[in-house]
């Protein structure tokens, strides 16, 4: 049985939170119980102290269960126990995935069990990996029914910044990192062009050039350039060129808007 | 055929077919009429003239088919109700006088013009039909008169109907509210939390839930109830969720004293503010604040529920004015008319508002004191 256990309680309402970090002080060899009070702080904690172990609240502000654990690195998640009031949708996810997860209101030993349960992943090389391939597969589905982003994480001042795709005007390419601007400054994060292309909702984000993707709600007048190119100008008074490669799809966005 | 001209020619041919019926049904009774000009002509050994048994009998049928127009037309129009019984008895009265003359003008031009009537001095027309024509007028009034009773009835059934669903439909929110697994679960959850940390606060908790469902359990079947009474379960309901948010969420009552007597449809905050800290507070990290205010201006109630969350999204104006919103709505247009409004303002310090304007009725005497006074 593995001793030295930290754990992190992820829950925005801090009597749920209490509840599960005096049920883990109880328990022997569990020598760390951090808490957090939504999913943003809990990405930093969990990138910072690296717990063993997490219960993570699935309805929560600004990024839910499953934002956080997309948020995080596949190769180093800790232990999940998911921790829900009954949410039909998440419990079909968790089944589905045979990840364990507490319905509140919970008792006692229902939590031991869970706990228990969580030490054998922890202390099993193999099971400790099937755990995290399940993770994988739960943020896998999740990434098949909301195919784009709503939000981007990105790494600022040491620490970890969630960007709102609405708040992107734009994105330029830069080697190997995209640069997001938005009204606050720009953002590198470490992806390639396409692969954050792929994520983006073709209803409200369009590349207009290799190196150019424009948020739609921030263009404000489109001028014909030579060689079927254009300018595209955004809110701020920002001019891009669009190729003609991306031209057709920029003309098909022209005709559909009023 | 486009399916809108299909309709349009079922429309047409529903309404020929029903003209036709209305001729056929005066012919019917032309010939009626006739038939006893038959009769007493057969009885006295007379030779039966057409020109004289069929064609005025069948010539009155036809005009009175026209005038029973005008008799519906202003039998829909006059007011009706015992209070108007007067002035509807002299309207119908002169009307029956004036349509008199009318159908003897237009008997006389008629047989002039056919030549079954080779001379009608007017006068004796008049003195030989008037009395009839009056009489038949308010025979004919009494169907017309029928129908729009009637028709009234069935309206009323209906709108009581309407409002009847709606309530159950305001009703079936509320408590699906109050049963859903974010409000009742996360609720127990935290209940089982304070029984370790506060025992009493978690004995005012169960308290407070059990007179929530209670008190939404208590107000089935009610249209209309005292402020004061809404406002204890919003009460209620925002105490739980205070304890649930703790320094979350910050509740502020604007609520004038004099407005608590006033009625309100029952279960009309509840929803509103229940909208406020989903999408207002809950969404929040830092939480916020919720406002609720009523207020009693020129004949009105104006009740608004705030809150200084992100206000109107295309994301919460599509939930928010789902079912909820237009279940309020059509209750409030079915209580009072045209008589109130609901808005949803974005606030400049922002926010979301709902501002709600009633008529101010104000409940006179409370069913309890009514007990005790017996």
């Amino acid at each position: 049985m593995s001793d030295r256990l930290s754990a992190l309680v992820v829950d925005d309402e801090a009597l749920a939170r209490r509840r599960l970090v005096r049920l883990l002080r109880r328990e022997p060899g569990v020598d760390r119980v951090r808490e957090c009070r939504d999913g943003v702080e809990a990405v930093a904690a969990i990138e910072a102290d690296r717990p063993d172990l997490l219960f993570l609240d699935v309805q929560m502000p600004v990024l839910d269960g499953f934002e956080v654990l997309e948020a995080l690195d596949p190769d180093r998640r800790p232990v999940v126990v998911f921790v829900t009031a009954f949410d039909r949708y998440a419990l079909r996810a968790f089944d589905s995935h045979a990840l364990d997860y507490l319905l509140k209101p919970f008792e006692d030993e229902r939590f031991q069990e869970t706990l228990q349960r969580a030490r054998e992943y922890l202390d099993g090389k193999q099971a400790r990996e099937e755990h995290a391939a399940r993770l994988r597969a739960l943020v896998h589905d999740r990434r098949a029914e909301q195919p784009f982003l709503s939000r981007v994480a990105v790494r600022a001042q040491g620490g970890l910044v969630f960007v709102r795709v609405d708040d992107i005007e734009w994105l330029e390419a830069a080697d190997n990192y995209v640069r997001l601007h938005t009204s606050a400054g720009p953002y590198l994060i470490r992806e390639t062009m396409s692969r954050v292309a792929a994520r983006l909702d073709p209803g409200r984000f369009l590349r207009i050039h290799r190196s150019a993707i424009v948020n739609l709600n921030r263009i404000v007048e489109v001028q014909p350039w030579f060689h079927g190119e254009h300018v595209v100008v955004l809110h701020h008074g920002q001019r891009l060129r669009s190729s003609r490669t991306y031209a057709p799809e920029l003309r098909r966005i022209l005709q559909n808007t009023p | 055929m486009s399916p809108d001209n299909a309709g349009g020619l079922a429309v047409i041919l529903r309404r020929g077919a029903g003209a036709i019926a209305y001729l056929v049904a005066w012919t019917v009774l032309g010939l009626f009429f006739a038939s006893q000009a038959v009769m007493y002509s057969a009885y006295r050994d007379r030779p039966i003239s057409w020109n004289r048994t069929l064609t005025p009998a069948l010539a009155d049928a036809f005009i009175w088919a026209l005038l029973a127009l005008g008799i519906y037309w202003l039998a829909m129009r006059v007011p009706a109700g015992r209070r108007h019984l007067t002035a509807a008895l002299a309207i119908h009265a002169a009307a029956s006088v004036m349509l008199a003359v009318v159908k003897v003008t237009v008997w006389m031009l008629l047989a002039q013009a056919t030549g079954w009537l080779a001379s009608a001095p007017f006068t004796a027309l008049l003195l030989g039909q008037f009395h009839g024509a009056v009489f038949a007028y308010w025979v004919i009034l009494g169907p017309c008169l029928a129908l729009r009773y009637y028709r009234q009835y069935r309206e009323r059934e209906v709108r009581a109907a309407q409002l009847e669903a709606r309530l159950g439909q305001a009703q079936l929110e509320v408590l699906k509210n109050q049963l859903h697994p974010h409000f009742l679960f996360n609720t127990l959850h935290a209940i089982a939390s304070l029984t370790e940390e506060d025992p009493p606060g978690a004995t005012r908790m169960i308290a407070q839930l059990s007179e929530l469902l209670r008190g939404s359990l208590r107000h089935i079947g009610a249209h209309e109830v005292a402020l004061a009474e809404e406002l204890d379960l919003v009460r209620l309901y925002l105490g739980i969720q205070a304890t649930r948010f703790e320094d979350r969420l910050v509740i502020e009552y604007q609520v004038e004293p004099e407005t608590l007597t006033a009625l309100v449809p029952s279960l009309l905050l509840q929803p509103l503010v229940e909208n406020a800290i989903r999408y207002g507070i809950a969404p929040r990290r830092e939480g916020g604040r919720v406002t609720i205010g009523a207020r009693r201006e020129e004949g009105h109630l104006r009740l608004w529920v705030a809150d200084d969350g992100p206000g109107l999204s295309p994301d919460r104006s599509a939930a928010g004015s789902g079912v909820g919103l237009e279940n309020t709505r059509a209750r409030l247009a079915h209580l009072y008319g045209r008589d109130q409004s609901l808005e949803l303002l974005n606030r400049e310090t922002g926010g979301l508002e709902v501002l709600l304007s009633l008529p101010f009725r104000a409940r006179t005497t409370h069913p309890v004191h009514q007990v005790d006074k017996s």
